[in-house]
């Protein structure tokens, strides 16, 4: 703590479906409003130290029948994982928090 | 998978940048993701290579440098610290430039504490990437350090600097010829 904002974005994007590597991509695209967009090796450079450190593993689940080729490996959170994200989200709302207690927000709340 | 729509060959040179092991258990999904972008992805040609370009320069040397503090700690402390010590007493920063070198050249012998990762040993790649490295460096060195330091130096300072400027020279010379030489026998070879 704190994550790499890659880590968090990922764990976002699995925590409600287990996705492959583009899907994931294409999550965090859809997830950051196309401020983060990963390349092959940011983003399996994520996803093999999230591997390491049980954020996320493998699934044998082919959920997603439209682009399914046996080269796409699927990722689900792990439940310390879960545990992990909900904690850093836990912490930036505290931040958010402060942030607007003491006024520092745009109107609108985004950048 | 037909080939027309697998990974091109330039993804495949991409991949080949990073650390063996990460290719090996990713590089295939890696590919994949290249064949996505290009078939769903509504990216042209344009907007597709250039990211992963620089995607691949960003992440790749991080991975390599990580898995040499890793696998290779020793040569990792040595390196780092001569490297600091080099930015401190030259500007140009020339003694890391050729040790650059050298560590591609000497990093050959397992087992010892130079021995580079497994993944760069024994291919054509690393000896092309050695003359690129080699002549790039040493050209630029002798270019831009040409006319001497910028500053006083004492004797010492000086034979370092002139010693460092032909250990340049000779590597710009010497890796060019012997890395292009190894990289065509290898890839005659193979």
């Amino acid at each position: 703590m704190p994550l790499p904002p890659s880590v968090l974005h990922i764990l976002l994007a699995l925590a409600d479906a287990d996705r492959h590597g583009y899907a994931i991509m294409r999550e965090v695209q859809t997830l950051s409003g196309g401020r983060i967009s990963m390349g092959p090796g940011t983003l399996y450079g994520s996803i093999r130290r999230m591997l390491e450190q049980g954020l996320i593993e493998e699934t044998d689940a082919r959920p997603d029948p439209v682009l399914d080729d046996e080269r796409r490996r699927y990722y689900r959170l792990t439940s310390h994982g879960r545990n992990v994200a909900a904690a850093e989200c836990d912490r930036l709302a505290d931040l958010v928090a402060v942030a607007d207690a003491r006024k520092l927000r745009l109107a609108g709340g985004a950048l | 998978m037909s080939p027309d729509n697998g990974p091109p060959k330039f993804a495949r040179a991409m991949l080949r940048l990073y650390p063996k092991g990460f290719r090996e258990a990713h590089g295939d999904e890696m590919l994949q993701l290249v064949v996505d972008r290009r078939a769903h992805g509504g990216e042209g040609p344009w907007k597709l290579w250039p990211s992963i370009v620089v995607d691949t320069v960003l992440s790749a040397p991080r991975m390599r440098l990580a898995n040499l503090a890793t696998n290779h700690r020793i040569l990792a402390v040595v390196v780092a610290l001569l490297l600091v010590a080099a930015f401190i007493v030259f500007p140009l920063a020339l003694l890391p430039i050729v040790l650059t070198a050298i560590v591609i050249f000497a990093g050959r012998r397992k087992g010892s504490p130079w021995a580079l990762p497994a993944d760069l040993v024994d291919t054509a790649g690393r000896w092309l990437l050695g003359a690129v490295l080699a002549f790039a460096i040493g050209v630029t060195v002798l270019i831009v350090d040409a006319e001497g330091p910028d500053q006083e130096l004492s004797e010492i300072g000086w034979l370092l600097w002139f010693g460092s400027w032909v250990t340049a020279f000779v590597f710009a010379s010497f890796g060019t010829i012997l890395g292009v030489a190894r990289f065509a026998r290898r890839v005659t070879q193979s």
